[in-house]
C-alpha cells in the first residue's frame, strides 16, 4: 500500500465520516436528511 | 421579574413570522401536554421576557385541541401579557378572537400586522382611535418586513393596564353582570367577565365553576333568550360581530368601494370555478413539468450527465487517482461507487432546480392555496375533505412534514387516513425516479410526471373510499374552512432564496446519506460472500440477495432483473437511492469509456410498460424510513404503522400488477395466468370500492344486535 493510497483512503474515510455525522444529525432533528420543508407543518403560521 | 407573554392570533396572521422576529434563534420547541401540538417558546432578550407561541385559532371556544390548549394556557398559566396579532387586512374576522381575549382581563397589546399590505390598498387605520376604544396599546407592524417591531417591544415592556372589553348590547351586559355576581368568589375577579360570558354561552367549563348556583343562572339566561327570541350563544356571537363591525368602521378608512371585487377575487372567479378549476390546475402542472423535465431542466440534466460528469468529473478523477498510483480497488470504490451513485442523483439537479423554482413561484403567488379549495369538492365525494389535501401539498416537498401536517385535522379518522396516504403523492425525492423513467422510455415526456402526480392523488381518493369502510376508520369527512390569501407577485429574491434552499437540501442529501448508501451498494456488488472481488456482478453478494427476493416482482414485469428489486429496496432508505443504486449497478461511471448511457441500458432490460409499472410501484409502496417514523408518531403504535405500510405496499403491488398485465395484454396481446390474476385483483378492488359493507362490519353489528 503506497502513500497516495493511504492519503486518499484517509480523505475518503474522513468524507464518509462527515457524511455519517450529518446524516445522523439530520435524522435526530426529526426529518430525513436535507428536508427543505421542515417546520412548515401548518401548525404555527 | 421576567415577564411571560402569550402570543395569540388567527392562523395565517403572521404569528410565526412575528415570533421569529421577536425571539430570533433563542427558540425551543416542545409539545403541549396530552396533545400532539407543538409548543414554541423563545426569549425577547432586550426586555427579559419569555414568549409562548399559542396555536393559531379563530376563537377560544372549546371545540378543537388547539382552542382548548390556548384557552387553558390563558386561564391557568397566568401569562403577564397577551400579544394579540391581528391581520390588518382582515380585521373583522380577526377581532372576534380579540374580543374574547379582552374579556379575560389580561393586559393586552394588539400587534396590527401586514400594515404594508394595508397601505398598498390605500386604506388608513386610526391606530390611536383603536387603542382608545379597546383600552390597550395597538401597534402597527409588518412582521415580514420587520417594521414596527421595536415599537411593539416597547409597548410590551410598558403595558400593565387591563383592557376594555368590547361591550355587547345593554340587555346582554345586564345578564353578564347578574351572572358575574353569582360567580364572585369562585373565580379570580379579573376573570369574572370571561366566565360570565362563557356561562351565557352555556360553556361546560363555566357551568362547572358555577356549580349549584347554575339553576339560578339558568333562569337569567332563559329570560334573556325569551326576550331576545334566540339562543344565548347565537345572540352573543352576533352581538360581538356587530360591536366589532362598529369598531372597525370607526377606525378604518377604506381605499376600496364596498362590494368592489379585488383583482384576487376576479382571478378566483375563474381559477376556482366548479368546471374550470381542475383542468386549469392540470394545465398549469403540465406546463411546470414540461419546462422542468422536458425542456429547460431536461437540457441542463443532459449537460450535467453527458458533459460535466461523463467527460469532466469522473474521467478527471479516475485519471488523477491512477496517475498518483492509488490502489485500483480504492479507485474503483471512489469512481464506480461514490461518484457513480452521487453523480447519477446529482445529474437530475437541473430538472429539480427548475421544478423547485416554478413550484415556489406557484406557492408564493397564492395559487397553491386555491388547489386545496378546488380539491375539497373532489375529495368530499371520496369521503375526505380539502383539509386532507394540505398535507399532500406539503408532502410534495417531503413526506415527513406532510405526514406531520395531518395533525391540523380535527377528525381522528381523517387524520389517520391522511397520515397513511400522504406519501402517495410524489415527494421531491421521488422526482428523479419519475425523470429516470420519463427519460429512459418516454423521451422525457412531461405527461409521465403529470400522470405520476395524478396517480398519487387517485391513490389517495381510492384509499379514502376503501379505508373509510374499515371498522375503526368510518365516519363523516371533517368540515373545511380555509382562508384564501390574496394573490401577490412573488418577490424574485424570496423565490430564488427559497428555491436555492431546496436545491441545497437536495445536494446535501446526495452528498451525505445517498453517498453512504451508494458506498454500501458498491461494496455488496463488487464482492462475493468470501469477500473476493467478482468479475461478473451477477456473482456478487448483492446479486444473491436481490435474486432471493426478486421473484416476488416478476408478475409486475421487472422482477426478472434483480437490479430493479435492489433499487426498490434501497429506496426504503431514501427514494433517491433508487437512482444512486442504478448509477452504481449499471456503470454510470463507465459512460466516458463505453459511450453507452445507463438510461439506454436500463431501457433495454424491460419493456416500457414494465418501466411504468416500476415507477408506479415505487411511487405508491412503503415510503422511506424517515416517513415511516413520522407515520409512527402520528398513528401512535407500531402495529398501526405496520398495518399502514402493509396497506401501501399491497396497493402498490396491486396497481402495478394491473398496469403491467393489462398493459401487456393490450399492447402485445400476451395473456397468461398473471393476466387473469390481475383481472381478479381489479375486480376485488372494484368490489371493495363499490360495496357498502365489504368488510362485513355492519353485518356483524346487526348480528350482535339480533343475538
Amino acid at each position: 500500500m503506497n502513500l497516495a493510497t493511504i492519503l486518499v483512503g484517509l480523505a475518503v474515510a474522513a468524507f464518509l465520516g462527515a457524511a455519517v455525522y450529518f446524516t445522523v444529525k439530520d435524522f435526530r432533528k426529526g426529518g430525513c436528511s436535507g428536508c427543505s420543508n421542515r417546520g412548515k407543518c401548518g401548525k404555527h403560521r | 421579574m421576567r415577564k411571560t407573554i402569550a402570543l395569540a392570533g388567527n392562523p395565517n396572521c403572521g404569528k410565526t413570522t412575528l415570533f421569529n422576529q421577536l425571539t430570533g434563534s433563542s427558540q425551543k420547541v416542545g409539545n403541549w401536554p396530552g396533545v400532539t401540538i407543538d409548543r414554541k417558546e423563545g426569549e425577547i432578550k432586550k426586555i427579559d421576557a419569555i414568549v409562548v407561541d399559542l396555536p393559531g385559532i379563530y376563537s377560544l371556544s372549546p371545540y378543537s385541541p388547539e382552542e382548548i390548549v390556548s384557552r387553558d394556557y390563558l386561564l391557568y398559566d397566568n401569562p403577564d401579557l397577551v400579544v394579540n396579532i391581528v391581520d390588518a387586512t382582515n380585521m373583522e374576522r380577526n377581532l372576534y378572537l380579540t374580543s374574547q381575549i379582552l374579556d379575560m382581563g389580561i393586559p393586552t397589546v394588539i400587534a396590527l400586522n401586514m400594515m404594508d399590505a394595508v397601505e398598498k390598498e390605500g386604506t388608513e387605520i386610526d391606530i390611536e382611535g383603536m387603542s382608545r376604544l379597546l383600552g390597550c396599546k395597538v401597534v402597527g407592524i409588518s412582521a415580514l418586513r420587520g417594521d414596527g417591531i421595536d415599537e411593539l417591544i416597547e409597548a410590551i415592556d410598558s403595558a400593565e393596564e387591563k383592557p376594555n372589553p368590547i361591550a355587547l348590547s345593554n340587555n346582554s351586559e345586564k345578564v353578564i353582570r347578574q351572572i358575574s355576581e353569582v360567580l364572585r368568589g369562585t373565580v379570580p375577579d379579573e376573570r369574572l367577565r370571561w366566565y360570565a360570558v362563557k356561562a351565557l354561552e352555556r360553556d361546560s367549563l363555566a357551568i362547572e365553576k358555577i356549580g349549584d348556583s347554575w339553576n339560578q343562572v339558568s333562569e337569567f339566561i332563559e329570560a334573556y333568550e325569551k326576550a331576545e327570541d334566540d339562543d344565548s350563544d347565537s345572540i352573543v356571537a352576533s352581538e360581538r360581530y356587530e360591536a366589532i363591525g362598529k369598531t372597525v368602521s370607526s377606525v378604518l378608512k377604506s381605499g376600496r368601494t364596498p362590494g368592489e371585487y379585488t383583482i384576487s377575487d376576479k382571478i378566483d372567479k375563474i381559477v376556482t370555478n366548479k368546471w374550470l378549476g381542475l383542468p386549469i390546475f392540470a394545465g398549469i402542472m403540465f406546463i411546470v413539468y414540461y419546462i422542468s423535465i422536458t425542456t429547460i431542466g431536461g437540457w441542463g440534466t443532459d449537460w450535467v450527465n453527458d458533459v460535466f460528469f461523463a467527460e469532466m468529473v469522473i474521467p478527471g478523477t479516475e485519471s488523477y487517482l491512477e496517475s498518483i498510483n492509488v490502489d485500483p480497488l480504492l479507485v474503483a470504490f471512489v469512481v464506480d461507487g461514490l461518484l457513480a451513485g452521487v453523480g447519477a442523483v446529482l445529474g437530475f439537479l437541473p430538472q429539480m432546480a427548475v421544478l423547485f423554482l416554478l413550484l415556489v413561484i406557484l406557492e408564493d403567488s397564492g395559487y397553491m392555496a386555491r388547489i386545496a379549495f378546488i380539491m375539497d369538492r373532489v375529495f368530499r365525494k371520496f369521503g375526505l375533505s380539502g383539509k386532507s389535501f394540505i398535507p399532500l401539498l406539503i408532502g410534495t416537498g417531503c413526506g415527513v412534514p406532510g405526514i406531520m401536517a395531518s395533525r391540523t385535522i380535527e377528525s381522528e379518522r381523517d387524520r389517520k387516513i391522511t397520515a397513511m396516504t400522504t406519501t402517495f403523492v410524489p415527494c421531491s425525492a421521488k422526482l428523479p425516479i419519475i425523470a429516470l423513467i420519463a427519460g429512459a422510455w418516454f423521451d422525457k415526456s412531461a405527461l409521465i410526471a403529470l400522470a405520476s402526480y395524478f396517480i398519487g392523488i387517485l391513490a389517495v381518493l381510492i384509499s379514502g373510499i376503501i379505508l373509510k369502510k374499515w371498522p375503526s376508520l368510518t365516519g363523516l369527512p371533517s368540515e373545511f374552512i380555509m382562508e384564501l390569501p390574496p394573490y401577490r407577485t412573488p418577490g424574485p429574491v424570496a423565490v430564488i432564496k427559497s428555491a436555492l434552499s431546496r436545491v441545497w437540501s437536495f445536494v446535501r442529501k446526495a452528498g451525505t446519506f445517498i453517498m453512504l448508501a451508494c458506498g454500501i451498494v458498491w461494496f455488496l456488488s463488487a464482492f462475493d460472500w468470501s469477500l473476493a472481488l467478482v468479475d461478473d456482478i451477477n456473482d456478487s453478494m448483492l446479486a444473491n440477495l436481490g435474486n432471493a427476493v426478486t421473484w416476488i416482482f416478476i408478475p409486475l414485469g421487472w422482477g426478472s432483473e434483480w437490479q430493479f428489486t435492489v433499487g426498490t429496496i434501497t429506496g426504503l432508505l431514501a427514494k433517491e437511492n433508487v437512482i444512486g443504486t442504478f448509477g452504481v449497478l449499471f456503470g454510470y461511471a463507465d459512460v466516458a469509456e463505453t459511450g453507452v448511457e445507463i438510461w439506454s441500458i436500463i431501457a433495454s432490460m424491460v419493456t416500457p410498460i414494465a418501466g411504468f409499472s416500476f415507477l408506479v410501484f415505487n411511487l405508491l409502496c412503503a415510503p422511506c424510513f424517515a416517513a415511516i417514523g413520522a407515520m409512527r408518531r402520528e398513528l401512535g403504535t407500531w402495529k398501526a404503522t405496520g398495518a399502514a405500510v402493509l396497506y401501501q405496499t399491497t396497493l402498490a403491488y396491486s396497481v402495478s400488477l394491473i398496469i403491467y398485465q393489462i398493459g401487456t395484454l393490450l399492447i402485445y396481446g400476451t395473456f397468461g395466468i398473471w393476466t387473469a390474476i390481475s383481472v381478479l385483483v381489479a375486480m376485488t378492488m372494484a368490489y371493495v370500492l363499490i360495496s357498502k359493507d365489504p368488510f362485513g362490519q355492519y353485518r356483524k353489528q346487526s348480528a350482535e344486535v339480533t343475538i
